[in-house]
Order: C-alpha cells, then sequence, then structure tokens
C-alpha cells in the first residue's frame, strides 16, 4: 500500500496536527521550537506512512515519532537537563512556596517541576487520552514503568499542591495524609 | 506500604542502574534498563517521599485530571498555524515517497 496516497490517513494526519502541536509544546516549553518539532515530524510520517501498520493507533503512532525525533535532537544538542533528585528537590522546594490556591496557573506551575518523564507519561495518559499499554508504546518502556510514572506525577502534583491548597481537598487530604491512603488505580 | 518498598529494596537485583548517570538514561538507554528492572526501580530512581506505592483517593485524582485536561486543552484549542497546513499541501503535491523510504 502506498501509505502517502491513502487519503484517510492524510485527513488523520492533518486532525493530529493540533494535538501534536500541543504535545511538543509541553516538551518543548517553547512555541518555536514545537512548531519546528511537529514540522519535522510530519514529513518523517509522511515519507513512512507506508511503514504504518494497519489498525494500529495511527495517532500513537505519530507521538510516538514526534518523541524520536524530540529525543534524537535533543541528544545531538547535547542540551539534556541533568534530572537528578536534587536539582528537582530544589526546584520543588521553590515552587512549593509560591503555589498558593489551586488554579490552572499554579497547576502549570507544578506541572513544570515535574521530571520530564513523568509529566509525558502524566500528559499522554491524562490528557491525550493515550490508555498505558499506547503510552508504553510510544514511550517504548515497560507498561508497569508507564503506570509508576503517572502515579508518581499524580502524588507529586498532589503534594505540590497541597502546600497551601490542602483546603481545597479537605483536611484530609493535606500533604501527609494523601500518602496514607492506599487507593489503588 | 513501606514494608513492601524494602522488600523491593532488599531483593532489588538491578541496583546498578543507581549508579549510572541521567545522561545515559536520557540517551534512550533507559528503557532498557528499565524493562529489565520495573520492579527495583522504586528503589534506585525514586525520591524517598515519592513512593511508588503511594496511590492517591479516586477523588483526588480526578481533580488533578480535570486541571490537567483545561491545562492542555489550552493547547491544542490553539489554532493550527498555516505554515502546517501548507507543508501538508506541498506533501501532497510531491505526493509520492518512493516505497519505503525513510
Amino acid at each position: 500500500m502506498t501509505g502517502s496516497s491513502d487519503p484517510c490517513l492524510q485527513k488523520q494526519l492533518i486532525a493530529a496536527v493540533p494535538n501534536l502541536r500541543a504535545f511538543a509544546i509541553s516538551l518543548c516549553r517553547d512555541v518555536d521550537k514545537a512548531d519546528d518539532l511537529v514540522q519535522e515530524t510530519l514529513i518523517k510520517a509522511w515519507k513512512s506512512l507506508s511503514k504504518y501498520t494497519e489498525g494500529t493507533n495511527f495517532k500513537a503512532w505519530l507521538f510516538t515519532i514526534l518523541r524520536n525525533t524530540y529525543f534524537s535532537e535533543r541528544r545531538k544538542a547535547k542540551r539534556e537537563v541533568q534530572d537528578t533528585d536534587g536539582e528537582l528537590a530544589g526546584r520543588l522546594a521553590v515552587h512549593g512556596e509560591q503555589l498558593g490556591h489551586m488554579d490552572l496557573q499554579d497547576f502549570k506551575k507544578a506541572l513544570e517541576t515535574l521530571s520530564d518523564d513523568q509529566k509525558e507519561a502524566l500528559i499522554l495518559v491524562g490528557a491525550e487520552g493515550f490508555s498505558y499499554e499506547e503510552v508504553a508504546e510510544i514511550c517504548g518502556c515497560a507498561v508497569g514503568t508507564i503506570k509508576s510514572r503517572v502515579n508518581r506525577a499524580r502524588t507529586r502534583l498532589a503534594e505540590i499542591l497541597s502546600v497551601q491548597g490542602a483546603s481545597d481537598y479537605g483536611p484530609e487530604f493535606a500533604t501527609g495524609a494523601v500518602s496514607a491512603m492506599p487507593f489503588r488505580v | 506500604m513501606s514494608n513492601e518498598s524494602e522488600k523491593q529494596q532488599l531483593k532489588s537485583p538491578a541496583k546498578s542502574i543507581a549508579g549510572e548517570t541521567s545522561e545515559s538514561r536520557l540517551a534512550g538507554s533507559d528503557m532498557m534498563n528499565e524493562q529489565q528492572s520495573t520492579s527495583a526501580r522504586s528503589a534506585t530512581t525514586d525520591q524517598p517521599h515519592a513512593g511508588e506505592d503511594v496511590y492517591l483517593p479516586l477523588e483526588l485524582q480526578g481533580h488533578l485530571g480535570r486541571h490537567l485536561r483545561s491545562v492542555y486543552r489550552e493547547l491544542t484549542d490553539q489554532p493550527v498555524p498555516d505554515k502546517f497546513l501548507k507543508l501538508l499541501e506541498q506533501l501532497k503535491e510531491t505526493e509520492s515517497p518512493p516505497e519505503g523510504s525513510k
């Protein structure tokens, strides 16, 4: 099959652009870089449409290309942000103090304190609505890894946002009490 | 719960990844490492206060999820720059990447 002449896939490709772009912006934290990334992704996807396996999730396939492109560019640019625990903890402390009431601005700030791995997993599962299995495919790692990243991301957000916003959930959700609750998903 | 993670730590066969640099993990090798040692990860890469066995109440998860989607929607709702549509048009015109091209 010549993938590129499949009008259905073409439509899906166009339809996916807003999502690809949103994900790219959250990866790059910069709209211009994100647009470059999307552009490159679209070209790559187009050129390899014939390699797309019909019946699999097309959007997940596109996200995989975007993500791989992002990380290979980043490696080239040697711009890896060292995500050491200490550094993250430092950023956390600052943001924790700044956060007050839980509104969207606070939430955005809190989201940016997550490690890239965690933020990415959380967005793909929680915002894009991919299954854990699909996200594992996209990120090239085990399903369990994704589950734990998502879970740690949520826990972290709750910790940060409950620093001063605990009253939003009621006292039982204040820091500390949260981690004592053994709910599983 | 803490018992559970202690146990994991004790039987952790992959202590070695704790010694790896972040750089090598970011460089893509983390996929393999993590696959091999999912069960050991909490013992090696987690921060002490963010234990892997901590699960949030569903209500709170839902709360976070709604915020996440609102924030993300601001991004997906942005108009798609014309250049992408033009690009796709151009690609369509050139049509036909050779079969199996990279």
